[in-house]
């Protein structure tokens, strides 16, 4: 493009129909790698922690989501500067946010949750005797119900965000398989988490996608 | 009545960035130079003028070791693009 300074109005209103555009497209566009990357992560390690944990029958496995989002964390970092000269907007900042909460608050619920059981045991074991302790009232904190649920709503505001009804419809989903959660224990909870990962992220990432580069 | 077309924006190359500038919050230097396909001297030539006008913001900075250019469309800016636009519709309904 050179500096041409005799311009049509005809010729102006195309370079700015055209330029917003270019731009609003590239706000948006690889906006859903993420959600894939950590769609297929998340399945994956839902599915080899069910698989661990049924053959070895130690719950010891279920710690493997630790080191899981690390490398999420690290895959993230990497997507983000693989795509650096695509602009900053305030829809691409919101998304990001959200996703970002999302990240820090679905590692520290188990991560205070873990600490406050194991701490919460020990002050017990030592103030009361076991068969008192037996009589306490236990609350259950369910942890993967809770972290699932916020994933359905992440996408779901995501969908709006972004005004698409897939991804929407996929977040709605996702919760609601959050609630079913809530009502199976053992390997099966592993395998909902399987598919809400592929409704609520996966398939999302992928319909994002396919949606701004067509466009 | 014609309204006067604000000569720093009707350019092409400055026209564009501005524009390009509108819907985003910020936009690397690389990026802008790929969309206009503008040499990389004559598109900082043109950002020194809208910078010097007030229009856009210009950062320096570094990302990681490689020098980053970041610019963003002040209110000034933004004010100046709508009066153009503005301006331009007055010669678009003179025509039709």
């Amino acid at each position: 493009m050179e500096e041409n300074n005799n311009l049509t109005a005809e010729r102006s209103l195309e370079i700015i129909r055209k330029s917003i555009e270019q731009s609003r497209r590239d706000m948006v566009k690889n906006a859903g790698s993420p959600l894939i990357a950590w769609g297929i992560l998340v399945a994956l390690t839902a599915w080899l922690v069910g698989l661990l944990v049924k053959h070895t029958g130690t719950p010891f496995w279920y710690f493997l989501w630790f080191p899981m989002m690390f490398l999420g964390f690290g895959i993230n970092h990497y997507i983000n500067k693989r795509f650096h000269v695509r602009p900053r907007s305030i829809i691409g900042d919101i998304v990001g946010y959200v996703w970002l909460s999302f990240g820090i608050i679905s590692m520290a619920i188990p991560l205070v949750m873990y600490t406050a059981k194991h701490w919460a045991w020990h002050y017990f074991s030592q103030q009361y005797a076991p068969d008192e302790i037996l009589k306490m009232p236990i609350i259950h904190f369910p942890v993967t119900t809770v972290i699932v649920i916020m994933l359905g709503l992440c996408t779901t505001i995501t969908g709006f965000v972004l005004k698409d009804n897939w991804i929407k419809a996929g977040g709605i989903m996702a919760a609601i398989g959050g609630a079913v959660l809530a009502t199976i224990y053992g390997q099966q909870n592993m395998q909902v988490i399987s598919f809400v990962a592929v409704v609520g992220l996966l398939v999302p990432g992928i319909i994002m996608n396919l949606k701004y580069r067509k466009a | 009545m014609f309204k006067p077309l604000d000569p720093l924006l009707h350019s092409e190359l400055r026209l564009a960035t501005i524009s390009l500038l509108i819907s985003v919050e910020e936009a690397e230097f690389p990026y802008i130079k790929e969309q206009t396909g503008a040499t990389a001297g004559n598109l900082s030539v043109q950002i020194d003028k809208l910078s010097a006008a007030g229009y856009i913001e210009v950062e320096k900075t570094f990302k990681g070791r490689r020098p980053c250019t970041i610019c963003r469309i002040t209110s000034a800016g933004l004010r100046a693009f709508e009066d153009y636009v503005e301006a331009l519709r007055s010669y678009l309904e003179v025509k039709s």
